[in-house]
């Protein structure tokens, strides 16, 4: 029997903190007035993020492992947590006028965010597969409800509808690769797994089985099918909530698994190959896809296909724990949640009640009307393309140099040529912003929602840090990987 | 006995399975479900897992069936509702994906079963294995931590499908 | 040849004793239903009345079986085979009498004493709903579909409350195995108070015993088939034999949900003065007369009920099951875990 001491509730503390904050959300949420905004969810959740966000520091170290095995607090898992509990706090930052706005400030809503969040931190720190499998449906399920938030919008119930039917299919192929790899083993906690010879035939199909369901979560080519509508559909917080914070949570429990349970040469060889497909597939649809967009987040939808295929490089080009590829896909997906992130933080704070702003020509002459949001929309553009000094040049820089020297030149060759290719469609908002007349009223009458500014403005600074002084990230992320086991 | 019953239990479940999907009234596929699930019942049982074969009747057996149920009750359509058949293409398409499903399926198991790959004859196993006591200590010592962690799973389901479908926000 | 003649013979004498039961039931509820409503009730057929359940069985065959044309038919015929045969399949783990020695070999009083009673208990008892509900909807008819919709829902959900008053009796009895579940309640407490569940869980055996009325439709929780609203219910569009089968299912039900309570609850077979130990014959049989004792006891208080009190209104039946009973039960489950840890 487990001594259920302060390991075990130390290790959980990150969980525990959203977790509790939601269910503080929806018992304080009946003794609300109905017509007033509902700041107090505002200020739980905050609250309840911000302990996270502490708890995750107070683990910062060396890698305890508790629950027999089940949950593991290392660097590595909390490296991402903190991506994940910051998107959070900035989702629900902007939340708090958004919400609003399209008429869902409700206990719900806060709570299905910080329940989303409570499993994308186990997924972060799951260290066996019933942990992974848990945290990811955990996730999936608050994330599809809250696609469908806007129950009025028939999109918003298209995309629910579209994510959860798919992603259920997904989770059925996650869920018997762990089926096969423990009918292989024996074993369902990750470095257990390890010890087991790679190359038979039922572990190799497990492994298959769980390439794809990762890939559906992480949204790779050719398992992309629901992002684009996904992202359309769901009300913009909950998008951006969507791409930074499922993603980063994805491709923590994917890294870990690959580097752990599959780590050795053999399994590598067997899963490499086949990364290095979703990886050309995903940049290469992603990038020609997002070139023909209209609207707004339907390119970003892409966009972030196209993201994920970078990350992917890195994964490929990992040169297992002693290379750069694994911390150079840390550092990346660390870059990446805060700039895929930004747009949707921008397109919440422009959305008029009931009424989504997302046509790239709606842009037009913003620049004169909100020059603060189109100064930091431009800012957050520049850095998915991967232009300096944002992070995103450093993110892409350190992945494709690590894939290039550990001889995957192709991959490198592939990654930089789509870069080039997307830096059209990322620049063409710009223009608009800048060199054109304004067609569309904005609605500059409101009172300014200082919570979404403020929102923006830290993850345009964080963006601008990254990018700059990237040194204190990389390092981490490198002692991340080194710290596995 | 056991490969007798193995084989009639499959033969149930296969041939349930497959009206689950090819009956056009959605009131016999949901009969055929449950056949099924009884079929796989009687298969958990020979794995020596009565406990799981329990729940499979109670909880899909019982209670989800009925609500699946519940629903094509209240909805009972009618012929004409149920719309044309879709065409032969789309059932072709259908009939090649679950045909390429069941080789996904398949081909590694034979696969470990020629190489003699896997977790062992049934011979092998604990004494008391399936029971709910050892179940029970299973699932509150070594995975204490994944059972407690599905009922937030369950919480999360709950609020959300409490939100989707109550009627002011 | 004998290892396979002693099941059998057990499941003949067990059926047989179970569909026998059905008529002088169905007699006594009437003569019953009579002396509560200050009537005479059957007295005209033999003495006393007692061959009215020939006669009502004579006449029930000799109707015309009726397959209206617009209903399901497979479903249709189904429904009512499916209807009494879960309550009948529980029978199939119930310990009715001690075990005895006969001719050197040792017979346990149950047609299959299985180490997982409890569990093929509840995995039969959940799909009992499926006659009713296919029979609402196979005759086509919005009545019968009400009162199987009406069912489906008051079955799953009184299903849960009875399962967690279970609960806490398996907390307490550390078994899934009947006999053992009811062996263990024929000690004495003090000498004098048996050691019936009934004393050690009175919650549990309060919120089963309410169940219960709603798990076999009976009054005050008949509205599946509550004349006024609906008829005849889900059996609306039945006649004949079909009706019949029906009918039988619902008394099956409820001697089974009666033998559960007194397996259970109420000590099953023991009783003061009947040695649990004893293997002898006529000691077995002293047992068997117990449970049988109990068991039609209890059928007495079902009928009681029936004819006293009123019906519940829809609403009213959904509240009790859903914000009384259930957390009721896991409370009670929940002062079981402490009670037993202190």
């Amino acid at each position: 029997m487990p001594d259920i001491g302060s390991a075990e509730l130390r290790v959980l503390l990150p969980v525990l903190a959203p977790l509790l904050g939601a269910l503080a959300v929806l018992l304080t949420d009946p003794y609300l007035d109905k017509g007033r905004p509902k700041l107090p969810l505002v200020y739980i959740a905050l609250g309840s993020l911000m302990a996270a966000w502490a708890a995750l520091g107070f683990l910062w170290g060396d890698r305890v492992v508790a629950w027999s095995g089940a949950l593991a607090a290392d660097r590595f898992g909390l490296y991402l947590g903190f991506a994940i509990a910051t998107a959070a706090g900035l989702t629900v930052l902007s939340s708090a006028g958004y919400a609003r706005k399209m008429g869902v400030d409700c206990g719900e809503y806060y709570s299905l965010l910080l329940l989303a969040t409570a499993g994308m931190l186990l997924l972060a720190m799951a260290n066996d597969l019933l942990m992974v499998f848990l945290g990811i449906e955990t996730m999936s399920i608050a994330v599809y409800c809250l696609a469908g938030i806007t129950r009025e919008r028939p999109r918003s119930v298209e995309a629910a509808m579209k994510y959860f039917l798919l992603g259920a299919f997904a989770t059925g192929f996650l869920l018997y690769g762990i089926a096969l790899i423990y009918g292989a083993t024996g074993e369902v906690r990750l470095e257990r797994i390890a010890h087991h010879a790679a190359n038979r035939p039922l572990l190799l199909a497990g492994l298959g089985f769980l390439l794809v369901g990762f890939g559906f979560k992480v949204g790779a080519v050719p398992f992309h099918m629901w992002a684009p509508d996904a992202y359309e559909g769901a009300p913009a917080a909950v998008t951006g909530f969507m791409a930074a914070g499922v993603k980063a949570a994805g491709f923590a429990a994917f890294l870990r698994v690959l580097l752990t349970a599959f780590g050795g040469e053999a399994a590598a060889a067997a899963w490499a190959p086949a990364l290095w497909m979703l990886a050309a597939l995903s940049m290469i649809v992603g990038t020609l896809s997002a070139l023909a967009q209209t609207n707004l987040k339907r390119m970003l939808a892409w966009s972030s296909v196209a993201h994920t295929g970078y990350a992917l490089v890195g994964v490929v080009g990992g040169g297992g724990v002693a290379g750069n590829g694994s911390a150079a896909v840390l550092f990346y997906v660390l870059t990446y949640s805060v700039m895929t992130l930004g747009p949707f933080l921008v397109i919440a704070l422009l959305s008029r009640a009931g009424e989504e702003f997302e046509q790239i020509d709606d842009l037009a002459g913003l620049a004169r009307r909100r020059p603060v949001a189109a100064a930091a929309l431009s800012l957050f553009l520049l850095s998915l393309a991967g232009i300096p000094p944002t992070a995103g040049f450093m993110g892409k820089l350190f992945v494709f140099r690590a894939a290039i020297d550990s001889g995957w030149l192709g991959l490198g060759v592939i990654g930089i040529l789509a870069t080039l290719v997307s830096v059209y469609y990322y620049l063409r908002p710009i223009v608009l912003m800048y060199m054109r007349e304004p067609r569309a009223e904005f609605n500059a009458s409101e009172p300014t929602d200082w919570a979404s500014h403020f929102a923006i403005g830290v993850a345009a600074l964080a963006l601008l840090l990254l990018g700059v002084l990237p040194s204190d990230a990389i390092a981490a992320s490198l002692e991340s990987v080194r710290g596995l086991w | 006995m056991d490969d007798l019953i193995f084989t009639a239990a499959s033969i149930v479940c296969f041939l349930s399975a497959l009206a689950v999907v090819t009956r056009k009234n959605p009131i016999y596929s949901a009969v055929s479900l449950i056949l099924f699930f009884g079929g796989l019942a009687v298969i958990f049982l020979l794995l020596r897992a009565p406990f799981v074969a329990g729940m499979q009747l109670i909880v899909y057996g019982g209670a989800i069936l009925v609500l699946f149920l519940f629903v094509i009750m209240l909805l009972n359509l009618r012929e004409e509702e149920l719309g044309k058949e879709k065409g032969g293409r789309f059932k072709a398409f259908a009939a090649v994906a679950a045909g390429a499903l069941a080789l996904l399926v398949i081909v590694p198991v034979m696969a470990a079963e020629t190489a003699r790959d896997g977790f062992g004859p049934l011979a092998s196993l604990p004494d008391g294995f399936g029971s709910v006591d050892h179940l029970g200590l299973a699932l509150f010592t070594q995975f204490a931590l994944p059972f407690e962690v599905t009922s937030v799973l369950l919480l999360a389901a709950i609020v959300g499908s409490v939100m989707l479908s109550k009627k002011h926000v | 040849m004998y290892a396979f003649l002693i099941p059998l013979l057990k499941i003949v004498v067990v059926m047989a004793g179970l569909f026998g039961a059905v008529p002088v039931l169905v007699y006594f509820e009437r003569r019953i239903a009579a002396f509560i409503q200050d009537r005479l009730g059957p007295n005209r057929v033999g003495p006393m009345g007692l061959f009215q359940p020939l006669a009502d069985a004579i006449k029930m065959i000799f109707k015309e079986d009726i397959v209206p044309d617009h209903v399901d038919r497979v479903l249709y015929v189904l429904a009512p085979v499916l209807a009494f045969v879960p309550p009948a399949l529980a029978f199939a783990v119930i310990p009715f009498g001690h075990p005895i020695r006969l001719l050197g070999d040792r017979i346990d009083l149950a047609i299959a004493p299985a180490g997982m009673g409890v569990l093929f208990l509840l995995a039969v008892g959940s799909t009992s709903v499926y006659g009713i509900a296919f029979g609402g909807w196979a005759s086509n008819n919005k009545f019968s579909l009400l009162g199987g919709l009406r069912s489906s829902a008051q079955m799953i959900s009184y299903e849960i409350p009875l399962v967690l008053a279970l609960v806490a009796v398996l907390m307490t009895a550390g078994t899934l195995d009947l006999g053992r579940i009811v062996a263990q309640q024929a000690e004495f407490h003090l000498g004098i108070l048996p050691a019936w569940n009934l004393f050690h869980q009175p919650i549990a055996f309060l919120i089963f015993f309410i169940a219960a009325f709603a798990e076999t439709n009976r009054l005050p929780f008949d509205l599946p088939e509550c004349e006024p609203e609906l008829i005849g219910g889900y059996h609306t569009e039945y006649s004949s034999m079909k009706f019949a089968m029906f009918m039988m299912g619902e008394y099956v039900a409820m001697i089974s949900m009666s033998a559960l309570l007194v397996t259970f609850f109420l000590g099953g077979w023991s009783f003061p003065g009947i040695d649990p130990t004893s293997t002898a014959l006529l000691s077995g049989i002293a047992s068997v007369v117990a449970f049988a004792a109990k068991v039609a006891a209890v059928l007495f208080v079902f009928m009681w009920v029936r004819w006293t009190l009123p019906r519940f209104r829809y609403d009213q039946l959904m509240n009790l099951g859903w914000k009384v009973l259930i957390p009721l039960a896991l409370l009670n489950i929940m002062a079981t875990g402490v009670v037993g840890v202190a």
